[in-house]
Formats: structure tokens, sequence, C-alpha cells
């Protein structure tokens, strides 16, 4: 599920002012948090998409993922093993990929995230939606990029609800 | 044909390359050997240092060749003797020097020759070196005896393979008359040593009253499959035992072929490769499979599609100067997907992504 976000000026998941005309959001991905950067129009008296990021394709710019911070709650998987396809990069046509598995004694550090994200108006609400969604983890001692539901549970991010 | 079954029976086997050469670069690449594909019990010659090669009586040949006269074999009741021209090569600016083979020639017991082939020379270079050899193993089966010829090519440089290329051809007796049974076929892999004997390779099973069924390893990508081939006594023909090809616009699914046991898989630690139930994706979710550095593995069965071409039976081309142009072969189909049963510590499923071959420690080519 990509997206699952909103910001609402009143109920405090805008996290942070960065700069004077920048605000970064906290938002929901369906597994974690990622903040987003938001650029405050004055002039139009609006919010403007804070960030993208494009990369040349075959002579024409393509949208790629932008990095972001992220913020997790690891629920640790009851099994004994969980299984990983962890990418050198963030993209399955790119590279290799190679199987970690998750043991209850493994450390797992959660290093960034990258998404594609759009913004949708609905009225007075403006909603991020994520589109291929990436981790950036290490797991003991192998590092990469995973992506998906499988495999976001398996480092201990299960798809749901944000916590309240 | 069941003249054949009680053919007297003796036989050669012949190697003469580049040895010195051969002796010293083996070392550079231990565990990937492009050594020719007899099996390990094949009677052949160890590598040598130039100086110290082969014995062969000279003959008129020019100074800078010599022949190497084999021992005889038998077919059928008559004789047949395999002779050698080879060459020294000249050292190139790396100091590199050997034989080589320059010609091979099946010869009667009258002295004629029966066939022969030729194999190009080429002079050492400051980055380049090749050489040729010719081995032969009597091909026994249930319906019929013949030669198994195999010829080898040794270059450098050459990237480290996990099977080298080889051309392997029969010969028999049909009608009276010595012939090869079609042209040569290119294989990237060779013999298996389970059917070889001292200079005898056996074949595996009958196909019907005047057919036996040969079988060689071919390399896969990741593990090496056994393909039978069938051997007509009768017709003087080589076909696929397991018909199982792909033809263009008629892809196939494959067909399972057994599979070579490894030695080695190169997993550290802890991994793990997904197993279907089937050979086929669609056929559900696969299951999660950890494996450990000592986990217990066996390769079971590949399923693939493969391809065999036939060669040019009228022989090389006039102008042939490098590689044996006139040679057919078999293998793996070009764009097909290899799908591996394995089991692993007990449990069996099918796996075939490059992901999993690694994640499993396959191996494969540098």
């Amino acid at each position: 599920m990509p997206f699952m976000g909103m910001m609402r000026a009143a109920n405090g998941t805008v996290s942070a002012i960065s700069q004077p005309d920048a605000i970064e959001v906290r938002a929901w991905t369906g597994n974690f948090y990622v903040f987003v950067p938001l650029r405050v129009d004055w002039s139009h008296g609006g919010l403007a998409q804070g960030q993208r990021c494009v990369e040349m394709f075959g002579g024409r710019l393509k949208d790629v993922g932008c990095d972001m911070r992220v913020e997790t709650v690891r629920k640790p998987p009851a099994d004994q093993f969980t299984f990983a396809r962890v990418f050198v990069e963030a993209n399955e046509n790119l590279g290799s990929v190679e199987h970690a598995v998750v043991q209850k004694d493994s450390k797992v550090e959660i290093l960034g995230a990258r998404a594609i994200t759009t913004w949708n108006e609905n009225a007075e609400l403006i909603q991020p939606v994520f589109v291929d969604v990436w981790l950036h983890v290490r797991i003991d001692d192998r590092t990469g990029w995973i992506h998906g539901e499988e495999n976001f549970a398996a480092v201990g991010l299960p798809g749901g609800s944000p916590a309240p | 044909m069941t003249a054949f079954r009680f053919a007297a029976i003796g036989l050669l086997v012949v190697v003469a390359s580049a040895f010195g050469w051969r002796a010293v670069r083996s070392g550079m690449h231990a565990q990937k050997t492009t050594l020719p594909a007899q099996p390990a019990n094949a009677q052949t010659a160890s590598p040598q240092l130039q100086g110290t090669g082969l014995h062969a009586p000279s003959t008129s040949a020019p100074a800078s060749e010599s022949a190497k006269h084999l021992s005889h074999f038998s077919i059928a009741g008559r004789e047949y003797t395999i002779d050698l021209e080879t060459k020294k090569i000249q050292p190139g600016s790396t100091g590199a020097q050997g034989d080589t083979v320059v010609a091979m020639e099946i010869k009667d017991s009258e002295g004629t020759v029966q066939y022969r082939r030729t194999f190009p020379y080429i002079e050492a270079k400051e980055d380049y070196f090749e050489s040729w050899s010719v081995s032969a193993f009597l091909l026994t089966g249930t319906n019929g005896t013949g030669l198994l010829v195999s010829y080898d090519v040794y270059s450098e440089p050459s990237a480290p393979e996990e099977e080298p290329t080889g051309w392997f051809q029969v010969f028999g007796v049909v009608n009276g008359k010595f012939i090869p049974f079609g042209a040569p076929l290119e294989v990237r892999g060779g013999l298996l040593d389970e059917y070889a004997e001292g200079h005898t390779y056996k074949a595996t099973r009958a196909l019907g009253a005047q057919a036996d069924a040969i079988e060689f390893k071919t390399w896969t990508g990741h593990c090496r499959l056994i393909y039978p081939v069938g051997v007509d006594w009768a017709q003087g023909k080589l076909s696929p035992a397991q018909e199982c090809t792909k033809s263009a616009g008629a892809l196939t699914t494959g067909c399972e072929y057994r599979v070579v046991s490894e030695d080695k898989f190169y997993t550290e630690g802890i991994t793990f490769v997904r197993l279907w139930a089937r050979p086929d994706e669609q056929s559900g979710q696969p299951v999660n499979i950890v494996v450990k550095k000592d986990s217990k593995v066996a390769l079971l069965t590949a399923r693939v599609a493969t391809r065999w071409v036939e060669g040019n039976a009228a022989g090389p081309s006039a102008n042939s100067k490098g590689l044996i142009d006139d040679a057919g072969g078999f293998g793996v189909a070009a764009d097909t997907e290899l799908w591996l049963k394995v089991r692993i510590d007990g449990k069996e499923g099918w796996m075939h992504s490059e992901e999993d071959f690694r994640a499993l420690g396959l191996p494969e080519d540098q």
C-alpha cells in the first residue's frame, strides 16, 4: 500500500520547520514513517512539493525516489528466522540481490528510505502518496535496500496503521 | 551389428599437446581447470615441460614436426591406428612453448587412411598461445563398438571456466566401412567419469536393437546436466537420446535431466533460498529454506530446454583456419530458464533464479 499519510496543520503531524520557507512532515507509508519536505509558497499562499528527484533515462527525465529520513517502531518477528531480499541498489533491475536471514539476535539498523512522493489535493486536505518505497537497512553485516511487504515484515515492520 | 559385440578390443588413448604451457599456467587458476574434457581416469599423459615430451617415433616430417604412432585398436575384427602429426610451437616473448596437433589420421591395417582431420597451427605471439590435443576411447555398447575421439584446444589468455569447450566425434564400421558418425559435436562439458574404464567409454543403455545411449555432461551456467546421445550403429548416426529441443516460435518449458553432483558450494554464514513445489512460479508461493555452511545440499534434477545442432557431415570448409567449423553440438538452449530441483537438509523443491543459485553457492563462471 503506497500511501497513507496526511497532513493537517491542526493535528500535530507537522513535526518540524527546517527552513523559513520549508517544512518537513512526518507521514505514514504503511509500514513506517518518513519525513517529507514541503515548500511554503508565501507568494501564492500555499504549500508545494519540497523535493523532486529525477534521472535521465533514454534522453527523457524520469521521476525516481528521493531519500528521506525514517522513523520506525520495529516489532521483531516471533519466528526464529525471517527472510529478506537485500538489493545493492533501490532498483530491482540494477545490481545484484543477496539473501539475508534475520534471526532473533540479528542486528537490524534502519538507515533511511527512498520513495517517489506525489501529493493528492482533496478539498482542504493534501495527502502524500508514496510509490516504489524502499528501505535502506543493515542486517548484521549486510547493507542494502529492501522493499515489499514481505521484506518489511522480515525486519520487523509489518504493514498496518500508524501507532497513535 | 552383433558382430561388434565380439569385436576384439584393444585400444589407445592418445594425447599430444602443448603441455609445457599448460604446466606453467595451471597454477594460475587451479579450481577452474581448462584441461581437456576427458574423465579423470582416462589415460592421459601428464603435463610435461618442454624437452620431456611424448616419445613417439619420428617420421619423415619436417624437423619441426613429428608423428605420434599410437597403439592400434580393433573394431569388428579389423585393426585401426590413429596417428597424430604434431608441431612445435615456437616460443613467444613470454617463453611459452610446446607441441600442438596439426593433423590426425585413422588408418586401417594396410595403412590406408580412412579418416583425416587437420587442425590450425598458430605461432605463439606475445599475447596469444593456442594448442590442440586429441584423445580417444574405445566406445562400447550393447549393440555396437566404435571409437570416441575428442579434440580440445587450449589457449592463453583465457578466462577461467567451470567447463571447457571440446569436440567429440564417434567412428564405427557400417556395412563394412569405417566412417565417422557425422561431424564432431561441440560440447561445453565432457565425458563422465563413471562410464570410463581405462581406455574404454561405456554406453549407458541400449536403445532398441541397433543403438546405444552414451552420456555427456554439459554446463548450464550453474550445474552440469547429463545429456544422453543416441549412437545408431546401423546407420552411423548420432542423435539426442532424449528429444527436447527449443525451436523458434515453439518454446518448450524444457526437459528434465539428471545432474552431476557438485563437490563444493560457495556459501558463507547463513542464507536462504526460495523453493517452489514445481518448476513454475505460478505453482504457488515459494518456501524459504535456510541454508547454512554445513547444510546437506543435493542437486537432483535440472529442467531446461536444450538444443541439438547437426554438423556438416561433408567435413570442414576448404578454407577453415579456425576452430572446428563443421561441428554440430548440443547444450542448453539460448534464452531458456534453468529450473533446478534440490534437496536441502531433507527439504526438496525447485529453484530457478540467479539470486537463488548464488545464495545456494552454486558454481558459476567468473
